[in-house]
């Protein structure tokens, strides 16, 4: 009997410890959280709102290269040991195709955000809780707003794309066809109008870094621009100076990271740099500077960035600055340095354009609009540790908007005092001249100074038709002076004013059309 | 057998009863038992007699080889089968006749030796080379290994910790009905080891040991430039970009080369940076086993130590291992055992950054061979670049400065009781564990440099840690009976495991200097802690039956349920069917010694595998934080797509086989032919980004493999010379049925994407750019296709899709890289005390893509390059090879992204091991019962058509649809070693 006493306890002590329990086989990684339990309060839509505006910083840490060195404001320092910059090199010089990795960054990181923003409003029409009318109408309001901005990007760079409005769960529905960009512009329009509804104008500054109801109109009123609608685009931009925003005195403070969310801030992608591994820094002056094995002396650390060099001021904007003005020397700067014994370039000092160097020494020109030494905390393998924020829109440039929406629609003399109060804070003279044609080029110009490096003057020669031939001519400017330009750079044509669809979306989705010349 | 007396262990049994001895040294035996008993004489390898005692008081016999081991006892799943009973597709190898392999992993020691079973040594980094597969075994995304049973516990973790001198008998099963009882982990096959088991009545005491030296042959080094050629080659860059590209020297301002090409004769051979990183190394084991068994108790332990230096500098592997094999019977109807076995394993350094894409061995062979890796005085250089190269570290110093150092600390145990309730009827439980824990230290000091970021450096340190604890418990009954000429042998089983992970890492940054390697030294610091987990259970049971012994038929089912999937789809089928008939034993089969046995078998089934992530069925958030009021503000978003429809990957599998033995025993012969189709293979599937996200786990499609496996073992010669032979061949095939949307895996990123997976082709096949020449002259470059980047004297690559210019719509299939068949020939030969065997392994029909051409190949006088790229195209009037482009600016990438220059073909036959021992006449030596020495050379040749060091390379390992790729990997040395084995 003793043996049936030990087969027996085996037995049971082998079942106890196994699946008699009904949820042996049901396992949820305690590393995660799965998402059974989360959409369940108010709380977790507000974070995942959040987590819907991260992309941002994924756009704004390329977007420079599709934005601005894509124009005539801006080149790159020719890195002759190191060509794996060859991607970007080719967005600038008009070589890119559509196995080029920043275009497919971009548009990787605009459809996380719509996605997200999918998820959320899907999610939030279907909650089994109570959520107080004001905190939905935030959470809303932003997340249309983000979503809209999102395909606003899209369409703008890629044109018709496939347009996603609900959350992907498998396969199916993963892959659309691509949608006119006429229709895209209809959906942005429509999630601009909404979140206009519900938002409120920013409540105190410095700002928080939502989105609020300055934003939106400022955004929307640049859709109806890019659509030549400029009526619609006055009253938007009228409201905005009703909410409280002011130019600031000096042109330098608006992009210091001691004034993030200032006054003249309408929207700013947010940054931090904490050295403690979390991800929330920028490092958009590793890339503005020259590539250099030793940062000391030139940023206040000792850093071997070889990532810099790029975004560099061409010498057609240097020399679009008018004489007088304040801004040339706090856009831009001079780095002068000197080789190393392995031909590596060593910063010294900084100087100001004008400079001249004595012999032996080196000058590489940089933005100096995100440089704001000395930077205390080094980079690591996952991040640069840099505080700057990238401005999406300011007070200057809705101004600028309203001065151009107005004369558009032939009324010339209500702009005069924005576009004068631009230029006065600059130290100019005031504009005058009311005639249309006149002060839209005066207006386009003034534009490409204010906002110089912030990433508007691509998207403004597109959409004001003047892209085609100012690059070519700048085209032929380049290839003259630099003998690594091949001769195919710069041919640029009406195919050209938008970028390919990544070869990746192509491949894996046979219903995807390729943008003409790709 | 080598390494034991011929006559001592032959076992002596009283039929009936559980009285029992062994033979001696002398063959001499004592056995008390009565008058009309009979007594059992049985020995591995040789045919059973029984005698009756008849009142004799001395009994002598001679016992006849089996030759073809049909009587042997082959262990499969869930228990034993006699070899001519089997109706499945089993191999069975003795760990005895391999023990002249040095090895580090058990792998090592199977090359060549099974049908179908392909072993290979795919970097040589101690510890880490091996990867097995078969039948060819492919699965998109669910792992190609087959499952590892250790004495009936599936291993969860490394296999290559597990000691090669524990091994007794490995039984490779091939077929579903073989491995069914496997079901959810054995879709790939199932290798089931058996450690040495203690046998009754005797005690024995082993001593293996050897000693060897490791060295990388000349064979497959690349052929790099000298510093003399190097030199020219640059001195003609810069002329050429003086005259196409107006350079000037920016520090001087002037039209000159730079002054380290100015002279090259001033430069001889310089510097061989790739033989500079590399030694002759030692590779050292001792095992000890002390095995000893009576009636009621039979034991076996073994202690070993085995260190092995890598043939890198400054890397080695150690391991410590002990193993206690015991049971204990009580009385005849109880069996209690317990196993127990701990490894304690060190890696020095061979966890570091030494090969693959850009790493130490990489970045040692585009060095500039102008500097020398130690500088007059002693001091190391910091840097090896000349003028313009890119800027890369010492090397040497690099690898004499590495501190990454794991320990790994394992425990595989179990504890079983089996008893016989009534007769034939048993109940078997088990408790399985199996433990581990490892802990990673890596420092990297001011010292440290990396490809493009020369020392000095901020140091840094990085620490990882896990633990995990695995247990599984089975319960088993287990009924044979036989009613006249029918015999049936039932079992019906439970089982649960459970794996459970913890893991950890650190990471620590600013270290004021390099006094202190510990994390607390450093200013900055970040970890994490994480875990996953895993449960399966399974209901299973098969049948046995034969009549007569000559029919067999087989039948099992098993029922799985994996917590890995979603909750309807838990739970998976996995029935088999086999069948067999002695054709040979019929009374209308002709008896003649010419055929001994004709076997014919066959067999079907299905098998499952779930070798997909622990959390693929539910979505889930990972951090996505922003900042608002200036400070962390958190945010979660979906970041990994579920799948609450996934579920079992499928296998269906039929096999048919013919077994042979001819001409009395010597020649035995077997033949295979398999046919495997998988459905719902499981894959992480690319889904546009679009979506919003990237992948999702899919069981995305259907895809067939089959082939012919052909084993031929003959005993040659049995007189005063013994030569025996063994030889394997099996052919393999695949082919893509269907995946999701017909869309195909891979092939859709410009860099590190060289393989392609589509429907109607093999997995995984090469893709890439046809190389179609040069464009020799301007008229040519008019006239032809161009790349956006092209120009006169630059690479063309073909059309391939006829539109008239070169972009990646160009890219096409390049080759398979999957072998069409592989081999393996063993011969051993005996004349009075000496033995010599020889392996031999091979394989046939795969393309290897040489990817490590990006760097070797890359002419924009970054790196040093291979010679063959000095013949470039300069003018017109000096075009080059024809192969070679020029080093104009911004047109040199197009050469370096994939294309049919770098695809070979793979085809080797490697002689493995050749072994000639010495077995001493031992009678005079009180305590040593028999010693035997030898010399062996492992990897002793290596015949290929591929250039590079290692034939066997894949660099991904485990991955199909990524296979046959060769990014620089850890040489595979050459090993002379001389050994011995003692039996006291």
């Amino acid at each position: 009997m003793k043996l049936h006493q030990y087969i027996i306890s085996l037995f049971a002590g082998g079942c106890l410890i196994t699946s008699c329990k009904k949820d042996f086989l049901e396992l949820y990684p305690e590393g995660q959280v799965n998402v059974e339990n989360f959409y369940k309060s108010t709380k977790d839509f507000q974070q995942a709102v959040t987590g819907a505006y991260v992309p941002l910083r994924d756009v704004a840490n390329i977007a420079f290269f599709m934005d601005e060195m894509r124009s005539d404001n801006a080149h790159y320092d020719y890195n002759e040991k190191d060509r794996g910059g060859l991607g970007y090199e080719q967005l600038s010089d008009f070589l890119d195709d559509a196995q080029n990795g920043v275009i497919g960054t971009r548009y990787q990181a605009d459809y996380n955000g719509i996605s997200r923003v999918n998820v959320i409003l899907d999610r939030l029409a279907t909650i089994d809780f109570a959520m107080v009318d004001a905190d939905k109408n935030q959470i809303i309001g932003e997340a249309k707003a983000l979503r809209a901005h999102y395909y606003f990007d899209l369409v703008r760079h890629y044109g018709a794309v496939p347009l996603h409005l609900h959350e992907v769960t498998s396969t199916t529905g993963a892959s659309l066809a691509r949608t006119s960009a006429d229709s895209i512009y209809s959906q942005v329009l429509a999630d601009f109008n909404d979140a206009l509804a519900v938002l409120a104008p920013p409540a105190k500054f410095p700002q928080s870094g939502h989105i609020t109801k300055g934003t939106v109109a400022t955004e929307l009123a640049l859709v109806y621009m890019t659509l030549k609608q400029f009526d619609k685009a006055v009253p938007l931009l009228q409201s905005v100076t009703q909410m409280g925003y002011a130019l600031l005195s000096d042109y330098s403070s608006i992009f210091d990271p001691n004034n993030k969310n200032n006054t003249e801030s309408i929207f700013e992608v947010q940054y931090k740099a904490t050295g403690n591994g979390d991800l929330q820094s920028s490092g958009f002056i590793y890339r503005f500077t020259p590539v250099t094995t030793n940062t000391a002396s030139l940023l206040g650390l000792t850093y071997n960035n070889a990532n810099g060099g790029w975004n560099i001021p061409s010498d057609d904007i240097l020399n679009a600055y008018e004489s007088e003005d304040k801004r040339l020397d706090k856009s831009i700067a001079l780095c002068a340095g000197h080789f190393n014994s392995n031909v590596d370039f060593i910063p010294d000092s900084v100087e100001s354009v004008g400079y001249t160097p004595p012999a032996g020494v080196i000058v590489r020109r940089f933005i100096r609009k995100y440089y704001h030494p000395p930077y205390t905390i080094l980079p690591t393998r996952t991040e640069y540790n840099a505080p700057e924020n990238w401005i999406l829109f300011r007070y200057a440039d809705a101004l600028l908007m309203l001065a151009e929406s107005l004369n558009e629609t032939g009324q010339g003399a209500q702009a005069l005092p924005y576009l004068n109060a631009v230029r006065t804070r600059a130290g100019l003279q005031d504009i005058t001249t009311t005639d249309q044609q006149q002060l839209r080029d005066i207006i386009a110009h003034e534009r490409r100074i204010e906002l110089a490096f912030e990433n508007q003057r691509w998207p403004d020669l597109v959409r004001t038709e003047k892209a085609i031939s100012v690059m070519n001519k700048y085209g032929e400017y380049m290839k003259q002076k630099y003998g690594y330009l091949l001769p195919a750079a710069f041919t640029v044509t009406q195919n050209r004013l938008v970028y390919a669809i990544p070869f990746r979306e192509m491949q894996l989705n046979n219903k995807l059309v390729q943008n003409p010349g790709y | 057998m080598p390494g034991t007396s011929e006559l001592s262990g032959t076992s002596v049994q009283v039929k009936g009863a559980s009285t029992g001895t062994s033979t001696d040294n002398n063959g001499m035996y004592s056995i008390k038992t009565t008058s009309y008993a009979t007594l059992v004489f049985s020995r591995v390898g040789f045919k059973t007699e029984e005698v009756a005692v008849a009142n004799q008081t001395e009994i002598n016999i001679a016992l006849e080889p089996t030759g073809n081991n049909l009587d042997q006892v082959v262990v499969v799943s869930y228990g034993t089968q006699r070899q001519r009973n089997i109706t499945g597709a089993v191999q069975k190898v003795n760990a005895q006749e391999l023990q002249d392999i040095p090895a580090a992993e058990f792998g090592q020691k199977l090359q060549g030796k099974v049908a179908g079973l392909q072993v290979s040594q795919v970097t040589g980094r101690p510890g880490q080379a091996m990867t097995f597969r078969i039948r060819g075994a492919a699965s998109l995304g669910a792992g190609n290994q087959p499952l590892i049973v250790v004495d009936g516990q599936p291993i969860t973790g490394d296999v290559n910790t597990i000691n090669p001198d524990d091994i007794e008998t490995f039984s490779i099963l091939k077929d579903a009905s073989a491995t069914a009882l496997y079901g959810s982990r054995a879709a790939n096959g199932v290798v089931i080891i058996t450690t040495k088991q203690a046998k009754a009545g005797r005690t024995n005491v082993t001593l293996n040991s050897y000693y060897g030296w490791q060295s990388v042959p000349q064979r497959g080094r690349p052929d790099l430039m000298n510093a003399r050629e190097f030199a020219t080659f640059m001195k003609g860059y810069y002329e050429d970009k003086i005259k196409y590209e107006k350079w000037v020297n920016p520090a001087t301002g002037l039209a000159e080369v730079p002054d380290d090409y100015k002279n090259p004769e001033q430069y001889g051979e310089g510097t061989d940076w790739y033989n500079v990183l590399l030694r002759t190394a030692p590779i050292q084991n001792y095992s000890l086993n002390i095995t000893t068994g009576t009636e009621k108790v039979s034991s076996s332990s073994s202690l070993t130590y085995f260190d092995q230096k890598g043939i890198m500098l400054n890397t080695g592997m150690k391991r410590f291992s002990f193993r206690s094999n015991n049971e204990y019977r009580p009385n005849e109807k109880v069996k209690l055992g317990f196993n127990f076995s701990p490894t304690y394993q060190i890696d020095d350094n061979t966890r570091g950054p030494l090969d693959g894409n850009r790493q130490v061995l990489v970045g040692a062979e585009i060095s500039s061979p102008l500097i020398a890796p130690v500088n007059a005085d002693g001091s190391f250089p910091l840097k090896a670049s000349s003028y313009g190269m890119y800027a890369l570290p010492n090397y040497y110093q690099q690898i004499l400065n590495l501190d990454i150092k794991q320990n790994t600390f394992r425990l595989l145990g179990n504890v079983y009781a089996d008893i016989e309730f009534l007769k034939g009827l048993h109940f078997k439980t088990t408790v399985n564990t199996d433990l581990g824990t490892a802990d990673y230290n890596a420092f990297y000091p001011s010292t440290y440099g990396t490809f493009g970021a020369p020392p000095p450096q901020v140091a840094s340190a990085a620490q990882s840690s896990y633990n995990y604890v695995s247990w599984l418990n089975e319960n088993i009954l287990t009924y044979a009976f036989k009613v006249s000429d029918h015999s049936i042998d039932l079992l019906a089983g439970y089982s649960a495991q459970r794996y459970d992970i913890n893991t950890r890492s650190i990471n620590g940054s600013n270290f004021p200097n390099d006094a202190v390697p510990w994390i607390r030294g450093a200013a900055t610091t970040s970890g994490s802690t994480d875990n996953a987990d895993w449960n399966l259970a399974s209901w299973y049971g098969r049948v046995n039956y034969d009549y007569k012994g000559k029919y067999f038929i087989t039948g099992n089912i098993r029922r799985d349920g994996s917590s890995r999937f979603g909750s309807n789809k838990k739970w998976g089928y996995f029935p088999s069917a086999s069948a067999g008939w002695i054709i040979s034993d019929e009374s209308f089969f002709p008896k003649t010694k010419a055929i001994s046995l004709f076997k014919i078998r066959g067999s079907y089934g299905l098998t499952g595998n779930n070798n997909i992530g622990n959390y693929t069925q539910t979505s889930l958030l990972g951090a996505t934080n922003y900042i608002f009021e200036g400070s962390l503000s958190q945010g979660l978003s979906i970041t990994s797509l579920g799948n609450p429809d996934l579920t079992w990957e499928t296998s269906k599998q039929t096999d048919i086989g013919v077994e042979l033995s001819l001409l009395n025993n010597r020649v035995s012969f077997s033949y295979d032919y398999y046919r495997k189709t998988t459905e719902n293979m499981l894959y992480r599937i690319n889904i546009p980004f679009a979506s919003g996200y990237s992948s999702i786990a899919y069981n995305v499609g259907d895809f067939r493999m089959w082939g012919h496996e052909f084993q031929v073992s003959t005993r040659n010669l049995t007189s005063a010379i013994k030569w025996n032979t063994s030889f394997n061949i099996a052919f393999n095939d695949n082919k893509v049925l269907r995946l999701q949307d017909a869309v195909p895996i891979g092939g859709t990123n410009k860099y590190n994407d060289y393989n392609r997976t589509a429907v109607g082709r093999r997995i995984g096949e090469l893709w890439g750019y046809v190389f179609d020449g040069i464009y020799m002259t301007q008229e040519e470059f008019n006239k032809q296709p161009k790349e956006a980047t092209s120009a006169v004297g630059t690479t063309r690559m073909k059309d391939v899709n006829g539109d008239g210019k070169i972009d990646a719509n160009d890219k096409t299939y390049l080759g398979n890289p999957n072998p069409k068949y592989i081999f393996g020939i063993t011969n051993d030969l005996r004349y009075k005390n000496f033995d010599f065997s020889i392996v031999v392994a091979g394989q046939v029909g795969n393309k290897i893509m040489n990817i490590n051409n990006q760097n070797l190949q890359n002419n924009d006088g970054i790196f040093n390059m291979t010679r063959d790229m000095m013949n470039r195209w300069r003018t017109e009037e000096n075009p080059g090879d024809g192969k070679t482009p020029r080093t104009l600016a911004n047109t040199t990438e197009l050469f370096r992204l994939a294309n049919s220059n770098w695809v070979f073909p793979g085809d080797y036959l490697t002689i493995k091991n050749i072994a000639l021992g010495y077995t001493f006449n031992i009678s005079r030596l009180r305590y040593v019962k028999s010693a035997r020495i030898y010399a062996s050379v492992q990897q002793a040749f290596v015949f290929t058509k591929y250039p590079g060091q290692n034939p066997e390379v894949n660099d991904t390992r485990d991955s199909q649809t990524t296979a046959g790729l060769d990014n620089g990997s850890y040489p595979v040395p050459r090993t002379f070693m001389v050994g011995a084995n003692i039996n006291f």
